[in-house]
């Protein structure tokens, strides 16, 4: 995948997840793009280009979040590298294989953040925000179908013939 | 290449981006909030369209979706109910601290906002993650903002710039977990700290056992430490909870801005929080 493409791709979900996603949450909870596009291109790319995206997604994050500046990216390598080490195993081709994916790397993530977050700030309420994970991983499951539909298309507008194989 | 050293460069890759992303959590947080609004703000034009153009087709299917021929006008009565609730508990409040003063000394020294221009900022965009709670607001040190400004909607707290750029700000909302605002109780004055849970409601900590809390006591920030200004609506209690062996009582409060109803936001200026405080200190 060129990198002007992730690049596109990390500044429209920057965009919508700082805009659009607030009027549609779910009991507070929004879909976490940055995790769905982490796992599509986990997914479809090789395992060098798979970690500098990686990393570029967290940094975005980051970017565009309140806290520790580089704690996204530094989960985001990691979380990456662990789909990239199963994907070989897997047939991450299929819907339900994405959606396991999406929702096994959504708990890890936010458990691991907030394993993260309670050693910065020993005092905050743990509690309601773990209870938060699983919910945050089903509503980012629930969404994996038209938002892995649409960056298949995206890249295939682009002619991309190497990732069209891949993800059909 | 065999095998054994493209994995030993993979590895190393790996390595090398961890250890450049921790060196990332090692830089003070003034510059990270600087790289952050830089990368932000350019930006910051078109999620304000974006957002402009969401609250417009938003508003539009409320109003469509309301069955009453009314519903702008409720809308609008609201809005004041809304307002003159904020200005009778900041005004209850006043009395409280001059009666208390009234008591001690003979004369006291009033004070209130209405002296201070407020800057107006439209808000354009959220936070990104579902454990954080903060905006970012169309207004930066062009405007005249500046860090640790605060925030407030209709003299009621919402929270305190974070970030600052030229032309927008970060703002850490009450209800963020690593926000804290030292308040007190409307009525029985007990202090404690209101802390943010993320998902859009506070706790009250700190609020020793024997004080007696009902449901629906209003919360008004305290003034101590300096970073929010007094007397401030930040919220009503919803439930109240004491477990046996527990010092304090376990406070749920509801915020009294709710973030995901309103666009715009008042930014009071530092300089004139520190300016009462200031003539506070200097007049007792």
């Amino acid at each position: 995948m060129p990198w002007f493409a992730i690049i596109s791709v990390i500044l429209c979900i920057s965009l919508i997840q700082t805009t659009l996603l607030q009027h549609i949450n779910v009991l507070g909870i929004q879909p976490d793009l940055f995790i769905i596009f982490l796992v599509f291109h986990s997914l479809n790319s090789k395992l060098e280009r798979s970690l500098h995206a990686n990393w570029t997604i967290g940094l975005a994050k980051d970017c565009f979040s309140e806290g520790l500046f580089g704690l996204n990216t530094v989960l985001f390598v990691i979380v990456g590298y662990m789909i990239s080490m199963i994907k070989d195993n897997i047939y991450g081709r299929h819907l339900a294989t994405q959606i396991s994916a999406t929702f096994l790397i959504s708990i890890i993530y936010n458990f691991l953040y907030l394993f993260m977050f309670s050693i910065s700030f020993t005092s905050a309420g743990l509690l309601p925000m773990v209870l938060k994970c699983p919910l945050i991983a089903i509503y980012n499951s629930i969404i994996v179908p038209p938002v892995f539909w649409l960056l298949n298309r995206f890249y295939s507008s682009f002619g991309f013939p190497s990732l069209r194989r891949r993800t059909r | 290449m065999n095998p054994d050293s493209g994995r030993s460069i993979k590895g190393s890759i790996i390595y090398i981006l961890v250890i450049v992303s921790i060196s990332f959590l090692t830089i003070p947080a003034s510059i990270t909030n600087n790289i952050k609004v830089t990368v932000a703000s350019p930006l910051a034009p078109v999620q304000k369209i974006i957002t402009q153009t969401s609250d417009f087709f938003r508003n539009g299917f409320k109003k469509l979706a309301s069955a009453t021929s009314n519903a702008q006008k409720n809308e609008e009565m609201e809005k004041e109910v809304f307002l003159l609730k904020n200005k009778i508990v900041k005004q209850q409040d006043d009395i409280n601290v001059y009666r208390q003063k009234l008591e001690i000394v003979s004369k006291f020294k009033k004070h209130n906002y209405s002296d201070e221009k407020p800057i107006i900022a439209d808000i354009i965009g959220y936070d990104v993650s579902n454990f954080r709670k903060s905006i970012i607001i169309d207004v930066g040190t062009k405007q005249g903002a500046s860090l640790d400004d605060i925030v407030v909607f209709g003299n009621a707290l919402v929270g305190r710039i974070s970030a600052i750029g030229r032309s927008s700000g970060r703002v850490v909302l009450i209800t963020d977990p690593a926000s804290n605002v030292p308040s007190r109780f409307l009525q029985s004055r007990t202090q404690g700290m209101v802390q943010g849970t993320a998902d859009g409601t506070c706790i009250m900590k700190y609020v020793p056992r024997q004080t007696e809390i009902n449901e629906f006591d209003r919360i008004v920030s305290s003034g101590i430490g300096g970073a929010f200004p007094k007397s401030l609506y930040v919220g009503d209690v919803i439930e109240v909870k004491q477990k046996n062996a527990k010092l304090f009582k376990d406070i749920k409060i509801k915020p009294r801005v709710a973030i995901s109803k309103i666009e715009h936001v008042l930014v009071i200026k530092k300089q004139s929080v520190e300016s009462i405080f200031e003539s506070e200190a200097s007049y007792q």
